[in-house]
């Protein structure tokens, strides 16, 4: 085992340490970074910096920003600033849970279809087809509404629901990874040498096929916070007084023309977040390219 | 030593409409001890697939394949990976035998870290017996040039001290005077450590240089085999004569003939071990149908010619 | 002979993150018309880039420096408009891979035709009936049918005749074929000593630069043969006095490690190129090396050849 040990941390190390400066070093990663950074501060430092969010206040309520209120406040007389800020957390953690756990059940289903091949394949092939085929959002809302009305509403109705769509895009780059790694000639030389399919899977497929998986994941924070901003302002999503975004967004639909700051400022936090998880993608996928081999200058 | 008995791989595909390749046509071959047998024929002659069906790497469709004998078809997974270490494999591209993000040192550890072998001095024993300097190790693949890294795919090969390794094209990807130097690196090591080759090629040159034995092989079938000087030098069977002339190339070119390039038939798509494949032979007749190998002077060659 | 293109004193240096690479170092070499020149050499010795960037075809993080005179001017020195004027119209490409060289989407007659369209201004019923013509001339038959179908359905040895197709419809002055055996069974290379054969058939007067490293082939083909080492050229000579009697040390090397010669291996590693060693490169592995090549040798003249080795002087 200590063998194991030493033996994989040499090689995760340097990879490690090679990839980091990497991933800084590159512009878009950088500004993306920061935005989430900041976005991720903001909900941490809440209670720090804002008041509660569920405090309402009918005397004054749609009053527009002033010092005393940055964003101004709703139609509750609650000050948008806090539910902004709040709404930070809600978004990002639900967000980044989705993520992890289509993540990990996408790249695992995919990982395991595409390494055994035959008909188990074909099958889980077929399935993630006819996933793909449904329009997302809408296939989100139907799942939503199901489990609504079969459960009531709660946040854990829009995880599930989009876990439920979101996992076969992992599944689908994973397969696709597998199934094309699965036959090039170091992964074959090593089932020569006697390695078990473990071996095989865990140290040399997943390795190199976590670069567009770690992209796609990325990119994929933004999307899931669309998504959730999405069903929020349908009135499907968070149930308010929970401070969401895209919740807060339809709250303020009907003030538009008296009082616009209750959409414009959810708007923008939702166009900031997303704009920093997207750069942090694109840099990502940069980063990770697979560098051009030697070149056929021969 | 490694007995190969009626082996047939049928490759298919498509899900309603199934597609066969038969890459490999009820084929027999022994290798001793010690030997190189040459196993040469054009792409698409299914010597690749064969060379990986003797190691399982692919698994026959039919047909047994006995290892020191033990049958190899019959084995548990785990008793199987056992086997390998026994038997290994030197592929045709240096450049993608290696995992890109492992340095050359745990790459060439990796045999012995899979089988529990605490003992790391011997990658310095390996790169030193195939030419390597230790400057090589902490490098990865990207970083060599393509004689550099067959090097090191060699040194990996021999880690587990095989008996038999199947050398799949280890040098068509190389230049020429690299390839001399692989070639020769390889002669050098059977003669210490007397390994078994299986030398895949389609350089009938290469071949005659490397080898002991040959075996010619057309659309999944050996067409012919045996001592490589002699088979080389006096071929029987008609594809054994037109490969051996096309070496030719002064010859060949100065004769007049049609554009039409010669169509080769590769893989056929039906199960026929019986068939001699060679449809545009000039000798053809309707014995061709069902022709088996013929013993002819210390070879074996299927065509009616050699009666 | 005259001369249809001269370069000279031309420095080829990729400029990459590890250092500098000098593929092409100082290099000077003549094509006569009508000649077939082949260029030979290892991977890395520089020959592809010699021959891209006679086509200025080379990446942007290059550097160049030199001249190569082709029709009274300096090719280095024209502008893109005058540049494209001349690629593929006088001077045709042949590229290395057929697999991937041709667009799959697109029939192959219009590919084929697409030069002479471009080069030539000729409309498009005239540029097909030249297509099928050229498709016949070169064995792709029955010409017509095979005009209008896709890459996919051409095998790997149609596939190189097709590109040579493509390159010779606009007539040019020069065709540079890259590699056109790497990766070809011993076997089918008879296929393409017969294609270039029926270029020359076709026009007595185009100059075949042939980039190699395929020994055979080149004997079969060449008129003269250019050897180049490390970003050097270091020997030219005609091909029959160098198959029979190779001058520098390292052509004879390279013909001693043919399997028809023996197989004897070049001692050593071919140098890096980033840090090339001082002097003569080959050094370390010439066998009759001495102190005189710590420098680098001129070329000199031996009989009709000129190779660049101290022995010579």
């Amino acid at each position: 085992m200590v063998i194991e040990m030493e033996f994989a941390a040499r090689t995760i190390r340097l990879r490690a340490n090679e990839k980091l400066t990497a991933i800084l070093g590159n512009r878009m990663c950088f500004a993306g970074l920061t935005i989430i950074t900041l976005i991720a501060l903001m909900g941490l430092l809440a209670p720090l910096i804002a008041d509660d969010p569920y405090k309402t206040d009918l005397a004054n309520r749609l009053t527009p920003p002033s010092p005393d209120h940055p964003f101004g406040t709703d139609q509750l007389g609650r000050d948008l600033f806090s539910r902004v800020v709040y709404g930070a957390r809600v978004s990002l953690l639900v967000a980044i849970t989705i993520s992890l756990i289509s993540m990990t059940l996408g790249c695992l289903i995919g990982a395991v279809s595409g390494y055994i091949g035959g008909y188990l394949d074909d099958i889980i092939g077929r399935i993630i087809d006819v996933f793909l085929s449904i329009p997302e959002l809408i296939f989100n809302i139907a799942l939503v509404g199901i489990l609504c009305v079969s459960f009531g509403a709660s946040t854990w109705n829009v995880i599930l629901a989009i876990v439920i769509t979101n996992w076969v895009s992992y599944a689908r780059i994973t397969r696709g990874m597998v199934l094309s790694l699965k036959e090039r000639e170091f992964v074959v030389s090593t089932r020569a040498m006697g390695a078990s399919d473990f071996w095989i899977l865990f140290k040399h497929i997943i390795p190199n096929a976590v670069g567009p998986i770690i992209v796609l994941a990325t990119l994929n924070v933004g999307n899931i916070i669309m998504t959730i901003a999405s069903l929020g302002f349908l009135g499907l999503g968070i149930q308010p007084p929970t401070p969401e975004w895209g919740q807060i967004l339809n709250s303020g639909k009907n003030y538009i023309t008296t009082a616009p700051w209750i959409a414009t400022f959810p708007g923008l936090a939702i166009m900031l977040a997303v704009l920093g998880f997207n750069l942090l993608g694109d840099g990502l996928r940069d980063v990770f390219e697979p560098k051009s081999r030697r070149m056929s200058y021969g | 030593m490694l007995k190969g008995e009626k082996l047939y791989k049928v490759f298919e595909s498509g899900f309603i409409k199934k597609k066969k390749i038969v890459a490999v046509d009820g084929i027999d071959i022994e290798i001793k001890e010690g030997e190189t047998l040459a196993l040469v024929g054009e792409s698409g002659s299914g010597k690749s697939t064969l060379g990986r069906l003797l190691l399982m790497l692919i698994k026959p469709t039919r047909g047994k394949i006995i290892f020191d004998g033990v049958d190899i078809t019959a084995l548990k997974p785990k008793e199987l990976r056992k086997t390998r270490t026994k038997m290994q494999l030197i592929p045709q591209h240096p450049d993608e035998a290696m995992d890109p993000r492992w340095k050359i040192f745990d790459s060439i550890a990796e045999p012995l870290k899979i089988h529990g072998i605490d003992d790391f001095d011997r990658v310095y024993e390996l790169i030193d017996m195939v030419g390597l300097k230790e400057e090589h190790l902490d490098r990865f693949p990207h970083e060599l040039s393509g004689g550099e890294l067959q090097r090191a795919a060699i040194a990996r090969a021999l880690a587990l001290n095989p008996k038999f390794v199947v050398c799949d094209e280890p040098t068509s990807m190389l230049d020429v005077s690299v390839q001399a130097q692989i070639l020769r690196l390889l002669i050098d090591l059977q003669r210490k450590l007397g390994i078994a080759y299986l030398f895949i090629t389609h350089d009938l040159e290469v071949a005659e240089f490397m080898a002991d034995r040959i075996a010619v092989m057309y659309a999944g079938q050996i067409v012919e085999e045996g001592n490589a000087e002699k088979v080389l030098g006096d071929p029987v069977h008609p594809y054994t004569k037109t490969l051996v002339e096309s070496l030719d190339l002064e010859r060949n070119t100065n004769e007049v003939e049609s554009t039409e390039p010669r169509k080769v038939l590769v893989a056929g798509v039906e199960e026929n071990g019986k068939e001699c494949k060679y449809y545009q032979c000039p000798y053809r007749s309707s014995k061709c149908s069902n022709i088996e190998a013929i013993a002819l002077n210390g070879r074996r060659v299927r065509c009616v010619l050699a009666e | 002979m005259d001369n249809l293109l001269v370069i000279e004193d031309l420095h080829v240096h990729f400029l990459l993150n590890s250092g500098r690479v000098r593929a092409v170092d100082g290099v000077n070499l003549s094509v006569k018309k009508g000649e077939t020149l082949c260029l030979i050499g290892e991977s890395g010795s520089g020959k592809s880039v010699l021959g891209l960037s006679m086509l200025r075809l080379l990446p942007s993080n290059v550097y160049i420096n030199g001249r190569i005179i082709f029709d009274g001017k300096n090719l280095l020195e024209l502008g893109e408009e005058e540049i494209r004027k001349i690629r593929g119209k006088k001077i045709a490409w042949v590229p290395q891979n057929p697999a991937t060289s041709l667009n799959p989407v697109l029939k192959v007659g219009f590919q084929v035709a697409e030069p002479m369209i471009l080069h030539l201004g000729l409309d498009k019923t005239r540029a097909w009936s030249k297509v099928v013509k050229l498709l016949d001339f070169f064995g792709i038959r029955p010409a017509e049918k095979r005009a209008s179908e896709y890459p996919h359905q051409f095998s790997g040895g149609m596939r190189q005749r097709v590109l040579v197709a493509m390159g010779t419809s606009t007539n040019p002055e020069l065709i540079i074929a890259d590699e056109p055996t790497k990766g070809i069974d011993a076997s089918k290379k008879v296929q393409v000593v017969r294609l270039f054969r029926r270029i020359r058939e076709e026009r007595e007067d185009v100059s075949l630069l042939l980039i190699t490293h395929d020994l055979p082939l080149a004997r079969v083909l060449a008129d003269r043969i250019a050897v180049m080492y490390c970003g050097h050229v270091v020997e030219v000579s005609e091909a029959k006095t160098f198959f029979e009697e190779p001058l520098h040390p390292y052509s004879k090397a390279l013909l001693d490690s043919l399997p028809s010669r023996g197989l004897k291996p070049i001692k050593g590693f071919s140098p890096s190129m980033v840090n090339p060693p001082e002097g003569c490169r080959f050094r370390d592995r010439c066998d009759f090396c001495s102190s005189r090549c710590e420098e680098l040798p001129p070329f000199f003249d031996a009989g009709q050849s000129t190779v660049r080795c101290w022995m010579y002087a």
